[in-house]
Protein backbone atom coordinates (compact mmCIF):
# COMPACT_ATOMS: atom_id res chain seq x y z
CA UNK A 1 0.00 0.00 0.00
CA UNK A 2 3.19 2.64 0.34
CA UNK A 3 2.65 2.16 -3.80
CA UNK A 4 -0.51 3.47 -3.32
CA UNK A 5 -0.33 6.28 -0.36
CA UNK A 6 2.70 7.86 -2.48
CA UNK A 7 0.55 7.92 -5.54
CA UNK A 8 -1.98 9.79 -3.89
CA UNK A 9 0.28 12.23 -1.97
CA UNK A 10 1.96 12.70 -6.27
CA UNK A 11 -1.40 13.85 -7.84
CA UNK A 12 -2.52 15.58 -4.69
CA UNK A 13 0.82 17.42 -5.27
CA UNK A 14 -0.03 17.92 -9.05
CA UNK A 15 -3.56 19.38 -9.17
CA UNK A 16 -4.93 22.04 -7.98
CA UNK A 17 -5.78 21.18 -4.65
CA UNK A 18 -2.65 21.39 -3.29
CA UNK A 19 -2.55 24.97 -3.67
CA UNK A 20 -5.71 25.43 -1.46
CA UNK A 21 -5.08 23.66 1.39
CA UNK A 22 -2.03 23.89 4.14
CA UNK A 23 -1.59 19.78 3.75
CA UNK A 24 -2.76 16.03 3.13
CA UNK A 25 -2.10 13.80 5.84
CA UNK A 26 -2.36 9.73 5.46
CA UNK A 27 -4.61 8.67 8.71
CA UNK A 28 -4.48 11.20 11.57
CA UNK A 29 -3.55 15.13 11.04
CA UNK A 30 -1.23 16.74 13.76
CA UNK A 31 -2.30 18.31 16.59
CA UNK A 32 -1.65 21.71 15.48
CA UNK A 33 -3.03 21.36 11.96
CA UNK A 34 -3.82 24.26 10.11
CA UNK A 35 -7.30 24.78 8.34
CA UNK A 36 -8.12 23.86 6.05
CA UNK A 37 -6.68 20.32 5.43
CA UNK A 38 -6.95 17.06 4.56
CA UNK A 39 -6.80 13.64 5.78
CA UNK A 40 -7.20 10.43 3.79
CA UNK A 41 -7.53 6.49 5.01
CA UNK A 42 -7.56 3.05 3.54
CA UNK A 43 -10.51 2.25 5.02
CA UNK A 44 -10.19 -1.24 3.01
CA UNK A 45 -8.50 -3.46 1.00
CA UNK A 46 -9.64 -6.63 -0.36
CA UNK A 47 -7.81 -8.87 -2.79
CA UNK A 48 -8.82 -10.97 -5.21
CA UNK A 49 -7.02 -13.04 -7.93
CA UNK A 50 -7.75 -14.43 -11.83
CA UNK A 51 -5.99 -17.43 -12.40
CA UNK A 52 -2.68 -15.70 -13.38
CA UNK A 53 -3.66 -11.60 -12.36
CA UNK A 54 -3.81 -9.89 -8.74
CA UNK A 55 -6.05 -7.33 -7.99
CA UNK A 56 -6.85 -4.96 -4.95
CA UNK A 57 -9.87 -3.23 -4.48
CA UNK A 58 -9.52 -0.54 -2.08
CA UNK A 59 -11.50 1.54 -0.65
CA UNK A 60 -10.10 5.41 0.66
CA UNK A 61 -11.70 7.95 2.07
CA UNK A 62 -10.61 11.47 1.93
CA UNK A 63 -12.26 14.01 4.91
CA UNK A 64 -11.65 17.35 4.41
CA UNK A 65 -11.80 20.20 7.46
CA UNK A 66 -12.49 23.94 7.31
CA UNK A 67 -13.37 26.35 10.06
CA UNK A 68 -15.14 28.89 8.27
CA UNK A 69 -18.26 30.17 9.34
CA UNK A 70 -19.61 29.61 5.64
CA UNK A 71 -19.22 26.18 4.10
CA UNK A 72 -18.19 27.96 0.61
CA UNK A 73 -14.52 27.34 1.07
CA UNK A 74 -14.99 23.57 2.15
CA UNK A 75 -17.70 23.20 -1.33
CA UNK A 76 -14.70 24.76 -3.41
CA UNK A 77 -12.47 22.17 -1.67
CA UNK A 78 -14.85 19.62 -2.32
CA UNK A 79 -14.77 20.19 -6.03
CA UNK A 80 -11.02 20.98 -6.17
CA UNK A 81 -10.61 17.11 -4.96
CA UNK A 82 -13.18 15.73 -7.50
CA UNK A 83 -10.98 17.79 -10.03
CA UNK A 84 -7.76 16.14 -8.72
CA UNK A 85 -9.39 12.24 -8.13
CA UNK A 86 -12.28 11.88 -9.98
CA UNK A 87 -11.71 9.13 -12.67
CA UNK A 88 -8.25 9.24 -12.31
CA UNK A 89 -5.54 6.91 -13.47
CA UNK A 90 -3.22 6.92 -10.71
CA UNK A 91 0.49 6.27 -11.30
CA UNK A 92 1.67 3.54 -9.25
CA UNK A 93 4.85 1.43 -9.18
CA UNK A 94 3.99 -2.39 -10.01
CA UNK A 95 0.20 -1.52 -10.44
CA UNK A 96 -2.33 -0.50 -13.52
CA UNK A 97 -5.56 1.38 -11.93
CA UNK A 98 -8.16 0.52 -13.91
CA UNK A 99 -10.47 2.32 -12.17
CA UNK A 100 -11.09 5.35 -9.53
CA UNK A 101 -14.80 6.39 -9.29
CA UNK A 102 -16.10 8.60 -6.39
CA UNK A 103 -18.45 6.71 -4.44
CA UNK A 104 -20.42 8.26 -1.69
CA UNK A 105 -19.71 12.24 -0.01
CA UNK A 106 -21.42 13.60 3.09
CA UNK A 107 -21.02 17.76 4.23
CA UNK A 108 -21.51 18.11 8.24
CA UNK A 109 -20.33 20.42 11.09
CA UNK A 110 -18.97 19.14 14.14
CA UNK A 111 -17.49 21.60 17.37
CA UNK A 112 -17.90 24.71 14.43
CA UNK A 113 -15.88 22.58 11.95
CA UNK A 114 -16.57 21.58 8.63
CA UNK A 115 -16.01 18.24 7.27
CA UNK A 116 -16.86 16.60 3.71
CA UNK A 117 -16.17 12.92 3.67
CA UNK A 118 -15.82 11.57 0.15
CA UNK A 119 -15.20 7.98 -0.05
CA UNK A 120 -13.44 6.40 -3.81
CA UNK A 121 -13.46 3.05 -4.57
CA UNK A 122 -9.86 1.86 -6.29
CA UNK A 123 -9.08 -1.00 -8.43
CA UNK A 124 -5.71 -1.80 -9.20
CA UNK A 125 -4.27 -4.88 -11.31
CA UNK A 126 -0.73 -5.67 -9.50
CA UNK A 127 2.03 -5.76 -12.92
CA UNK B 1 5.26 -11.35 -18.15
CA UNK B 2 3.09 -8.53 -19.22
CA UNK B 3 -0.06 -8.75 -17.66
CA UNK B 4 -3.45 -7.15 -18.95
CA UNK B 5 -6.45 -5.97 -17.33
CA UNK B 6 -10.12 -5.15 -18.52
CA UNK B 7 -11.04 -1.70 -19.54
CA UNK B 8 -13.21 0.39 -16.90
CA UNK B 9 -17.11 0.37 -18.71
CA UNK B 10 -16.94 4.51 -18.03
CA UNK B 11 -14.05 4.96 -20.48
CA UNK B 12 -16.51 3.67 -23.42
CA UNK B 13 -18.50 5.53 -25.86
CA UNK B 14 -20.28 5.24 -29.26
CA UNK B 15 -19.26 7.11 -31.86
CA UNK B 16 -20.54 7.12 -36.18
CA UNK B 17 -17.49 8.53 -37.90
CA UNK B 18 -16.31 11.73 -35.84
CA UNK B 19 -19.87 12.12 -34.50
CA UNK B 20 -20.30 11.02 -30.41
CA UNK B 21 -23.75 9.21 -29.64
CA UNK B 22 -24.17 11.50 -26.57
CA UNK B 23 -26.14 9.85 -23.70
CA UNK B 24 -24.97 6.33 -24.36
CA UNK B 25 -24.80 4.39 -21.60
CA UNK B 26 -24.21 0.64 -22.49
CA UNK B 27 -23.70 -1.33 -25.99
CA UNK B 28 -23.43 -4.67 -26.60
CA UNK B 29 -22.47 -6.92 -29.62
CA UNK B 30 -23.82 -9.94 -30.20
CA UNK B 31 -20.65 -11.79 -31.88
CA UNK B 32 -20.58 -13.42 -34.75
CA UNK B 33 -21.96 -16.22 -35.56
CA UNK B 34 -20.90 -19.78 -37.55
CA UNK B 35 -23.86 -21.83 -38.69
CA UNK B 36 -23.02 -25.60 -39.20
CA UNK B 37 -24.96 -28.43 -40.29
CA UNK B 38 -25.31 -31.76 -39.22
CA UNK B 39 -24.02 -34.78 -41.28
CA UNK B 40 -24.33 -37.94 -39.52
CA UNK B 41 -26.88 -40.20 -40.51
CA UNK B 42 -28.69 -43.17 -39.65
CA UNK B 43 -26.73 -45.81 -37.42
CA UNK B 44 -23.66 -42.86 -36.51
CA UNK B 45 -22.94 -42.80 -32.94
CA UNK B 46 -21.65 -39.98 -32.95
CA UNK B 47 -22.80 -36.46 -34.30
CA UNK B 48 -20.79 -34.66 -37.14
CA UNK B 49 -20.95 -31.44 -38.36
CA UNK B 50 -19.57 -28.59 -41.11
CA UNK B 51 -18.89 -25.35 -41.04
CA UNK B 52 -20.93 -23.44 -42.97
CA UNK B 53 -21.41 -19.03 -43.69
CA UNK B 54 -20.73 -16.74 -40.93
CA UNK B 55 -23.51 -14.45 -39.78
CA UNK B 56 -22.62 -10.75 -39.03
CA UNK B 57 -24.63 -10.51 -35.55
CA UNK B 58 -26.53 -7.75 -34.03
CA UNK B 59 -24.89 -4.77 -32.29
CA UNK B 60 -27.88 -2.88 -29.57
CA UNK B 61 -26.79 0.48 -27.52
CA UNK B 62 -29.10 1.88 -25.21
CA UNK B 63 -29.01 5.18 -23.25
CA UNK B 64 -30.23 8.13 -22.29
CA UNK B 65 -32.94 9.63 -24.70
CA UNK B 66 -32.07 13.41 -26.61
CA UNK B 67 -33.24 12.81 -29.96
CA UNK B 68 -34.59 17.02 -29.91
CA UNK B 69 -30.99 17.80 -28.93
CA UNK B 70 -28.17 15.50 -29.67
CA UNK B 71 -27.09 15.33 -33.22
CA UNK B 72 -25.77 11.75 -32.29
CA UNK B 73 -29.12 10.37 -31.78
CA UNK B 74 -30.55 12.60 -34.76
CA UNK B 75 -28.36 10.82 -36.92
CA UNK B 76 -29.63 7.46 -36.13
CA UNK B 77 -32.45 8.49 -37.41
CA UNK B 78 -30.83 9.58 -40.73
CA UNK B 79 -28.89 6.33 -41.11
CA UNK B 80 -32.26 4.64 -40.61
CA UNK B 81 -34.06 6.44 -43.29
CA UNK B 82 -31.45 6.08 -45.81
CA UNK B 83 -30.48 2.55 -45.02
CA UNK B 84 -27.61 3.36 -44.87
CA UNK B 85 -23.96 0.78 -45.30
CA UNK B 86 -22.55 2.33 -41.85
CA UNK B 87 -18.77 1.55 -42.08
CA UNK B 88 -17.85 3.65 -39.19
CA UNK B 89 -19.20 2.50 -36.16
CA UNK B 90 -17.33 2.67 -33.31
CA UNK B 91 -18.27 0.87 -30.58
CA UNK B 92 -15.08 2.08 -27.83
CA UNK B 93 -13.89 0.08 -24.78
CA UNK B 94 -11.42 3.24 -23.94
CA UNK B 95 -11.58 6.02 -25.72
CA UNK B 96 -8.45 7.66 -23.88
CA UNK B 97 -6.26 4.14 -25.35
CA UNK B 98 -8.49 4.08 -28.68
CA UNK B 99 -9.58 0.44 -28.46
CA UNK B 100 -12.94 0.08 -30.16
CA UNK B 101 -14.66 -2.33 -32.30
CA UNK B 102 -15.70 -1.12 -36.36
CA UNK B 103 -16.95 -3.15 -38.76
CA UNK B 104 -14.19 -5.34 -40.32
CA UNK B 105 -12.85 -3.59 -43.10
CA UNK B 106 -10.74 -6.58 -44.71
CA UNK B 107 -13.44 -9.26 -45.15
CA UNK B 108 -14.48 -9.85 -48.79
CA UNK B 109 -16.62 -7.32 -49.37
CA UNK B 110 -16.04 -5.13 -46.26
CA UNK B 111 -18.29 -5.23 -43.66
CA UNK B 112 -21.04 -2.95 -42.53
CA UNK B 113 -23.86 -2.02 -39.94
CA UNK B 114 -27.60 -0.92 -40.85
CA UNK B 115 -29.77 0.85 -38.19
CA UNK B 116 -32.29 -1.63 -38.01
CA UNK B 117 -34.19 -0.64 -35.00
CA UNK B 118 -34.34 3.01 -33.38
CA UNK B 119 -36.29 5.16 -31.38
CA UNK B 120 -37.41 2.10 -29.19
CA UNK B 121 -37.58 4.17 -26.42
CA UNK B 122 -39.10 3.87 -22.89
CA UNK B 123 -40.19 6.76 -20.71
CA UNK B 124 -41.78 5.92 -17.09
CA UNK B 125 -42.43 8.50 -14.65
CA UNK B 126 -40.29 7.51 -11.82
CA UNK B 127 -36.80 7.33 -14.06
CA UNK B 128 -35.99 8.75 -17.19
CA UNK B 129 -36.52 8.40 -20.75
CA UNK B 130 -33.87 5.82 -22.36
CA UNK B 131 -33.65 4.58 -26.21
CA UNK B 132 -32.43 1.29 -27.64
CA UNK B 133 -31.28 1.24 -31.20
CA UNK B 134 -30.22 -1.66 -33.32
CA UNK B 135 -27.63 -2.50 -35.84
CA UNK B 136 -27.29 -5.76 -37.97
CA UNK B 137 -23.79 -6.55 -38.95
CA UNK B 138 -23.56 -7.73 -42.75
CA UNK B 139 -19.87 -9.38 -42.20
CA UNK B 140 -17.97 -8.80 -38.77
CA UNK B 141 -16.80 -6.46 -36.32
CA UNK B 142 -13.57 -6.36 -35.54
CA UNK B 143 -11.60 -4.83 -32.34
CA UNK B 144 -9.01 -2.27 -33.53
CA UNK B 145 -6.12 -1.03 -30.80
Amino acid sequence: MTDLFTAIMMRYNAAALSGSLTGLYNTQAPQDAVSPYCVFQLISDDADWTFSENVENCLLQFNLFSDESSPAEICTLFDLLKDAFDFHELTIDNYETIYMVRENSNLTRIEDVWQYNTTYRILLGEL
Amino acid sequence: MTKYYPKAGYKGDIYIGSTRIAGGATWSYSGSTRAMQETDEFNDEIKTDIPLQITGGEVTITGNYLMSQDAGQQLLKTKFDDGSQITDLKLYLSVTDSIYMTPDSTTTPASYATVTNYDNVTHDKSGIGTFTCTFKISGKMKPTY
